[in-house]
């Protein structure tokens, strides 16, 4: 590796068969100006211990698999740069506030379960033919939802938010995020089943606005903003149907 | 075949970190906004009760005891109403104006500069009407 400088890894590393609590481990690696903290995990698992665990893909924060704690900080490992972090050392760990599986692979199981109760799909109005055509959607109704639809399922807003650290029955921001992105839809009537989520013990109100999910999020989804906006139409949709039982 | 053992870290001391102190900080001074709430609520409840007694409550809220706790209430105010407006574009749905999206500074700067206003128009109109 030409003009290589070096830097410290400490890499926070468990085996379900190995030792009761996770250690960590230091790896002096070299490395060039270009290299992101991914890169270097993989130098370390090429070339010093191939046993090193963690998730990646697609190298362009895109995929959202490489997500860790860096420094501290929840972010994607690919566009974290080695050089913004010299001298170092630098701590790696796993996601905070999900179990660990093995080294830097977390648990997702929890996020992967409550997937589905939010219905991520567009639910139509009514059925459409294909000789119906398309439904159309106007620049300002698309751009209602469009930031939402960034988000990549990275996770770095849930170890970024301590209320679901502390209690993971929390549906979280990247779920109320993307259970608004789909409500915001002009194209969507699936409101009522999803606002009965928001609104569940579980939903949206565990939200006290820390607003750190917001920072890290790598897509600027700006998940505070759609848990906050969800409480709204949650507590709207509530009033709405006692005045319905009402009439 | 049982599911492979993974390991829960616990959450001791979070709240001691960077982001979260902020955030805690900006918590625990809605204590000092509701203290000063109540220390005003006194000072209505006196007035009703004639002159003299508001008269009184003034005295006692201008003793130096009265005047240390006010300037640390005042301090957690400022903080909470700072923090409040700085948090406020993240609470709020999207304001637009003219088909553009309001920046999230223009929304704190306004917010302060409005509490900040409307501060000083209490402090001008209170120093007159209590003026000697």
């Amino acid at each position: 590796m030409p003009d290589a400088h070096r830097i410290t890894l400490e890499v926070l590393r468990f085996q379900p068969e190995g030792p009761e609590a996770p250690y960590l481990q230091s790896f002096e690696i070299p490395y060039t100006d270009d290299m992101s903290v991914l890169q270097g995990l993989q130098y370390v698992k090429d070339a010093v211990d191939g046993s090193l665990t963690f998730r990646w893909s697609c190298r362009m924060a895109i995929c959202g698999s490489c997500g860790m704690m860096i420094g501290g900080v929840p972010r994607l490992a690919c566009r974290t740069f080695l050089r913004d972090l010299a001298p170092g050392p630098v701590r790696i760990e796993a996601l905070e506030h999900f179990p660990i599986a093995r080294d830097l692979v977390v648990d997702m199981e929890d996020f992967v379960e409550k997937l589905p109760k939010i219905r991520p799909w567009i639910v139509p109005a009514e059925p459409r033919t294909m000789e119906e055509g398309e439904h159309r959607q106007s620049p300002a109704q698309l751009a209602r939802f469009e930031s939402l639809s960034h988000c990549i399922n990275c996770l770095l807003c849930y170890a970024a938010c301590p209320q679901y650290g502390l209690d993971s029955r929390f549906l979280g921001p990247g779920l109320s995020a993307l259970l608004l992105r789909y409500d915001e839809d002009s194209r969507d009537a699936g409101r009522e089943a999803r606002m009965t989520v928001a609104r569940s013990e579980e939903g949206v109100f565990g939200c006290t606005a820390v607003g750190y999910c917001t920072e890290v999020c790598p897509k600027h989804v700006d998940p505070a903003n759609a848990v906050n906006r969800a409480k709204g139409e949650a507590a709207v949709g509530w009033l709405l149907s006692l005045a319905k039982r009402g009439e | 075949m049982s599911a492979p053992r993974t390991y829960t870290r616990d959450m001791a001391g979070w709240w001691r970190r960077g982001p979260f102190a902020g955030y805690l900080a900006r918590e625990i001074t809605c204590l000092a906004v509701g203290a000063y709430g109540l220390l005003l609520l006194t000072g209505v409840l006196r007035l009703a009760d004639g002159v003299d007694a508001f008269a009184r409550w003034l005295g006692v809220m201008r003793s130096t005891p009265a005047l240390v706790l006010q300037a640390v209430l005042l301090a957690g105010l400022a903080w909470h109403a700072i923090t409040w407006f700085l948090i406020l574009p993240r609470t709020i749905p999207p304001v637009i104006v003219a088909g553009r999206r309001v920046p999230s500074w223009a929304i704190q700067a306004a917010g302060i500069g409005v509490a900040l206003a409307g501060a000083i128009a209490v402090v001008v109109a209170g120093s007159k009407a209590l003026a000697p």
